[in-house]
């Protein structure tokens, strides 16, 4: 059964919009052009929703068509097919919402995103773009004490190919890897035989989290060329990145099969979810053309929208405008006036109870109360 | 910053699970415990009081940072949460129960079998390629072969005195559990040496 499960009222969607119309202006200032897939969509059996979405989260299907469960499959699969002889890279934004399938009840969840891709540019300095354009948009919200994890879904593939274990031992020990269950992975890393330096490297991407001090670390635990070549790419977008809220974490594995080079999310204080998740997919456009690297991030609007409380609005001042009923036309003629100066203007022909406008004003946000006589004249009525 | 915020389970593992924070002088307030959100003594963790099967939906939510549980509940669920810690207490065992005079041995039609735990019976008897019936309680499974609802059942047993009481012995072990520190993984990003100090102080009282 599929039910609504949310009503968001006037408070949160002011705050919601804010966080979209600030970042739809990060995304333009750095020249992302924005796009509007198709909020029905054919199922994508093949793109990033099959690979990153699970089955039982996918949204609603009718016939031939679904609700959009992500932008950026949609976008590769637009770019793959019809802008294959447009000039590489393409900058592409996007703001709206996705559906998903609540793995703990049967209902759906709209998730409201805003995010950026990147197609045809390499690593690292498309990754490092991308990382500086989710900084700028993490400030841009007043998301202050954010930090921006990366990792590298090659350097845990490598250590784990190194390690040569069946299919279905490697993802019991990515489980164990992505819950931080030291004991049961070591448990699970001695009945396969691992043992010695690959079993320390292994059980200490655990611990491979922090500044940049984590990647001479990480090299200290390997020899393998794979692992050393994918640290110093890593070493290289950290230094481009340049920020103090990037922070380096090799202990994630989650989402191996979807992301190729860097894969990071962002955390803000307070908020225990994470509020922006992003990387590399180099194999996802390779589904419907072409193979071409690709990077991008999406922010999570919602959570995001609780940092705003103390952030001032973008909206110009606003009023409320009391006037007697019988003065309606010179009401209007003194609003236009108002709203042509910049102001929002609200009318009230005295129907709020003189003793309820300032909660009414309050409980609106609204900046203050101007009479007819004052807003006509410029002078006290 | 705001102190961490604790969920701790009600019932059997609450108070192992208190005696362990006081081994690192952490404790409660004495006195009537009808509060479900309280500050520890020092003010240094916030905590909540919760059911268990609701303590992992608090800390994967983010409504708390940490907490302990069953690793019976963690089983049942699919929570994205991290488990650095095996607490070392609050040992039991899931296993399958019948009654004394139970002749499933001898039958080949699918058995009904009674459960709390839904998710871990189906895995286990899909493992054991053998076809049941799950009928799903919220309690006093053991009733359920008694009264002639289902032929077995899958549950928690810690000493195996209320299967004895209730004329029911365990015919299969399907996991060991014990209370298990879950945390938030955003906490864990963004407060990591905080995260860090206590796990490692929790390990340290447990082996003291």
């Amino acid at each position: 059964m599929t039910t609504p499960n949310r009503w968001i009222g006037a408070c949160r969607t002011s705050s919601i919009t804010m966080v979209m119309d600030r970042l739809r202006s990060v995304f333009a200032s750095w020249m992302y052009t924005e796009v509007s897939p198709s909020l029905l969509e054919a199922p994508d059996g093949e793109g990033r929703s099959a690979l990153l979405i699970p089955a039982d989260r996918a949204p609603t299907r009718e016939g031939n068509t679904q609700l959009r469960s992500d932008f950026t499959a949609a976008i590769a699969r637009s770019i793959a097919l019809s802008e294959r002889g447009t000039p590489r890279p393409v900058r592409r934004s996007y703001a709206g919402t996705v559906f998903r399938r609540s793995p703990r009840s049967d209902s759906l969840t709209e998730v409201r995103q805003a995010g950026v891709e990147l197609v045809g540019a390499p690593s690292p300095a498309a990754d490092a773009e991308i990382l500086c354009l989710a900084a700028e948009g993490l400030d841009a919200i007043g998301a202050t004490g954010a930090e921006i994890h990366i990792g590298h879904a090659g350097f845990v593939r490598a250590l784990l190919r190194a390690a040569d274990l069946p299919s279905e031992v490697e993802s019991q020990i990515c489980n164990q890897i992505a819950r931080h269950e030291r004991t049961a992975l070591e448990s699970t890393l001695t009945a396969a035989g691992v043992s010695g330096e690959l079993m320390a490297a292994i059980v200490g991407l655990l611990d491979l989290a922090g500044n940049a001090s984590v990647i001479r670390r990480a090299r200290a635990l390997t020899d393998d060329p794979v692992c050393r070549a994918t640290l110093d790419e890593l070493e290289e977008i950290f230094r481009l990145a340049d920020s103090p809220a990037v922070m380096i974490d090799l202990s994630e594995v989650r989402d191996l099969t979807y992301y190729t080079g860097i894969r990071f999310e962002a955390f803000a204080p307070g908020i225990g979810c994470p509020v922006l998740r992003g990387g590399r997919y180099d194999g996802l456009l390779g589904l419907y053309g072409d193979p071409e690297p690709a990077v991008g991030c999406a922010f999570e609007v919602e959570p995001l929208s609780l940092l705003c409380a103390n952030l001032d609005s973008d909206a110009p001042s606003s009023m409320l405008l009391r006037f007697p009923v019988d003065r309606w036309a010179e009401a209007q003629t003194a609003a236009r006036r108002l709203r042509a100066a910049g102001s929002r203007v609200a009318l009230d022909p005295e129907v709020i109870p003189s003793e309820e406008v300032s909660d009414y004003v309050a409980a609106n946000g609204i900046d203050e109360v101007e009479l007819l006589d004052r807003a006509l004249t410029g002078r006290p009525s | 910053m705001r102190p961490l915020t604790f969920a701790l389970p009600k019932g059997r593992l609450l108070d192992p699970t208190l005696a362990r924070l006081a081994g690192l002088g952490i404790s409660i307030p004495e006195g009537p415990a009808r509060q479900l959100c309280f500050s520890s003594v020092d003010g240094s963790i916030e905590f909540l009081l919760a059911k268990p099967a609701d303590v992992p939906t608090y800390v994967a939510l983010g409504a708390a940072d940490l907490g302990a549980v069953g690793t019976d509940v963690l089983m049942e669920g699919d929570w994205d949460v991290l488990r650095p810690l095996a607490l070392g207490f609050g040992r039991c065992r899931i296993v399958v129960a019948a009654r004394t005079d139970d002749s499933a041995a001898t039958e080949t039609q699918p058995r009904r079998v009674a459960t709390k735990y839904p998710r871990i019976a189906e895995r286990y008897f899909a493992e054991q390629r053998l076809q049941v019936d799950l009928i799903t309680l919220r309690g006093s499974v053991e009733l359920a072969p008694l009264v002639g609802l289902s032929d077995w059942i899958v549950d928690l047993v810690e000493t195996g005195a209320t299967l004895k009481a209730n004329g029911l012995v365990p015919i299969a072990e399907v996991a060991s559990t014990e209370a298990q520190l879950i945390v938030n993984r955003a906490t864990h990003k963004i407060r990591r040496r905080e995260v860090q100090d206590l796990i490692a102080a929790l390990e340290a009282v447990a082996t003291c």
